[in-house]
């Protein structure tokens, strides 16, 4: 099977989180239409060259989020109703946040004194840099 | 109930410098597990026992439902066993090894011997004394894997192999394990394969098996943690903590099992969390292995 | 036998099927060198000698003691064959591709003895307890191939076999029973003759069924 899913190495977050997003890019695009069956497990593992378990837990977390349904014995298929387009990029969101909150932390900043610097970053961006 | 590809019990052999203690492994079909240990730690003797190369001192061994040494034979129509130090005859050429290997198994696909003599940049005419490390490794897995065994054991198959070999040899192992019949079992010291491909992994160290889980179980349950606490305050005592540094008010903490109620008994011990970090297989490997030889020295 | 025993046999006359036909051919070559005169015999004897003691310790030593050092048993024994099986397997591919080579040459001393003139016919008994003695040091060297992985112990039981054969050639010529009749006009087959044939076959099987015994008894065998 070909796929154009891929695996960095250099990339820091485990390799069923990449694949997780890279589904949901693909859905919240279109590409992936509501009732499409996704590859199987093993022909994705395969095409990946990553491990059967891995792509599994891919799936079976794809499927808690609603993303995906599986049908035991039939196979895995898009969700009929997703709303992903926004929820791709609030996730995205999210995870720069939540690496930003960390160092905040190291740094012992305040909450407020967080929020004041993102204030202070968004005007920048609003004066075009 | 599925059959099991292998199962090991119990496995012990003594030699004068070296020992395996109570070895048991167990590997469904459909799944590749990765043997991972240091030179050394028993991973090609353990193989070689399965094949029947090798005789136990005690325990039971079944392979694809056999009873190893007893029934070997039978077994090993059906396992492709392929080492690193292992060399096909020096004078034959790959041709000649094709023909031999045919003749011997019913199910060698010719066609398929075919793509993978292509694949790998292979030719039948080559004589196997002049292939290169890499090139020799290679023939043996064609030999192999042309006859679609239902088990693979490999001794450090990609060990001689440049990046380029090692990405097709790892393609071809997944492909095996595309038919859920089939079983891999490989060791390797390269962590960042046995990572990628494996669904369960083994590690052993100086003939001991020090922990045998599938790999998301690994790679969930272990993490460093970054606290910050007073020089003076004492760190909680947990099984789960496996190796801990101060330096200063900065502690480093290793856990295989985190977990909330872990991170609760942090806090409630007055340390903040600065940060958690993933551990990449080779960092676990480490780490538990010398917990492991903690633990024995003590 | 199954198949994998007859690939394995199959494949030891593959290997050294150059050794032998160069053997049979520089062996035939040399006998006949030796119908065609007096100096000419003594010479074409010895290379007929030397073929085949050279073709009873090139086997032993490539064909089993190089090949564990190449490594090459770890895939033989890969196959679905039993350690046991394989050193059967392994010891009738190394003998029968000796006899290949001995039996050609024994056959064409033979012919020789009986068709040239200028050999008396009486020869021939002395000529096939040489034969059989040949056998016999091939014997051990293959023996002591499996058995041992030593290159001093193999390289002892070389030069110890080969000193042997001018040994025994000696005694041979001096036994009576033997001497008496090496001139004559026909063959002479006495008892003597039989029970030195046959303590040659009979070691000879000896060393041949030993390392398939021992090994299998042997808790590994790499």
């Amino acid at each position: 099977m070909h796929t154009s899913l891929h695996i960095s190495q250099t990339d820091a977050r485990p390799m069923y989180l990449q694949i997780m997003e890279q589904i949901r890019q693909r859905i919240a695009l279109g590409d992936w239409q509501p009732g499409q069956e996704l590859p199987s497990i093993r022909a994705l593992a395969v095409a990946l060259r990553v491990s059967v378990i891995t792509v599994k837990r891919a799936y079976e977390e794809l499927g808690a989020e609603g993303v995906i349904v599986t049908r035991h014995g039939r196979g895995s298929f898009v969700a009929d109703r997703v709303a992903l387009t926004n929820d791709l990029q609030e996730q995205r969101l999210d995870e720069h946040l939540l690496e930003a909150a960390r160092l905040a932390r190291v740094m012992g900043l305040s909450d407020d004194e967080l929020a004041t610097r993102l204030r202070k970053i968004k005007r920048k961006l609003g004066k075009g840099e | 109930m599925t059959l099991k590809a292998v199962r090991m019990h119990g496995v012990r052999k003594a030699y004068r410098f070296f020992q395996l203690h109570d070895v048991s492994l167990e590997l469904a079909a459909g799944q590749i597990m990765g043997f991972v240990g240091p030179n050394g730690a028993g991973k090609s003797t353990t193989m070689r026992i399965l094949m029947g190369m090798v005789q136990a001192d005690a325990g039971e061994i079944e392979v694809l439902g056999r009873r190893i040494p007893l029934e070997q034979v039978a077994a090993k129509r059906d396992i492709g066993f392929v080492s690193d130090d292992m060399r096909l005859f020096q004078n034959a050429t790959i041709g000649w090894h094709m023909r031999f290997v045919a003749s011997i198994y019913p199910r060698w696909d010719a066609q398929y011997a075919g793509e993978l003599l292509k694949r790998f940049n292979l030719h039948a005419e080559q004589r196997v004394k002049g292939l290169s490390t890499g090139e020799h490794i290679k023939a043996a897995l064609l030999l192999v894997l042309a006859r679609r065994p239902r088990l693979l054991i490999l001794d450090e198959p990609t060990s001689g192999l440049d990046p380029v070999a090692r990405h097709e040899v790892l393609g071809e192992l997944m492909e095996v394990v595309g038919d859920e019949e089939r079983a891999v079992l490989f060791s390797s010291h390269n962590t960042v394969d046995v990572e990628r491909i494996c669904d369960c992994i083994t590690f052993i160290d100086r003939g001991r098996v020090v922990e045998s889980s599938d790999k998301e179980r690994f790679l969930e349950c272990w993490r460093r943690v970054q606290l910050r606490m007073a020089p003076d305050a004492p760190l909680p005592r947990s099984e789960d903590i496996v190796d801990a540094t101060r330096d200063g008010q900065i502690v480093s903490i290793t856990t295989n099992r985190f977990t909330p109620e872990l991170m609760g008994c942090l806090t409630e011990a007055g340390a903040t969390t600065l940060d958690v970090q993933r551990m990449s297989l080779e960092e676990i490997f480490v780490a538990n292995v010398m917990r492991h030889r903690g633990e024995l020295s003590r | 036998m199954n198949a994998v025993t007859v690939q394995l046999i199959l494949k030891e006359l593959h290997a050294h099927r150059w050794l032998v036909a160069a053997a049979i051919a520089a062996g035939i070559f040399s006998l006949v060198l030796a119908s065609t005169g007096e100096v000419a015999f003594n010479i074409g004897a010895l290379a007929w000698l030397t073929i085949i003691i050279s073709a009873g310790v090139l086997l032993p030593l490539y064909g089993i003691h190089q090949e564990r050092k190449d490594r090459s048993l770890l895939f033989a024994l890969s196959l679905p064959v039993s350690p046991a099986g394989y050193i059967r397997a392994k010891m009738i591919g190394v003998v029968s591709t000796f006899v290949a080579v001995w039996s050609a040459l024994t056959i064409g001393a033979a012919v020789l003895v009986l068709s040239a003139p200028d050999i008396p016919n009486g020869l021939l008994p002395y000529v096939l307890l040489l034969s059989g003695f040949l056998l016999l040091n091939f014997s051990l060297v293959t023996s002591c191939a499996f058995l041992s992985t030593s290159d001093i112990a193999i390289g002892a039981v070389i030069i110890l076999t080969n000193m042997g054969v001018t040994l025994f050639m000696m005694t041979i010529s001096r036994l009576p029973a033997i001497s008496a009749h090496m001139l004559a006009a026909s063959p002479v087959w006495n008892g003597p003759f039989f029970k030195v044939l046959a303590a040659e076959l009979a070691i000879a099987l000896i060393a041949f069924s030993l390392p398939p015994i021992v090994i299998s008894r042997r808790r590994e065998i790499l």
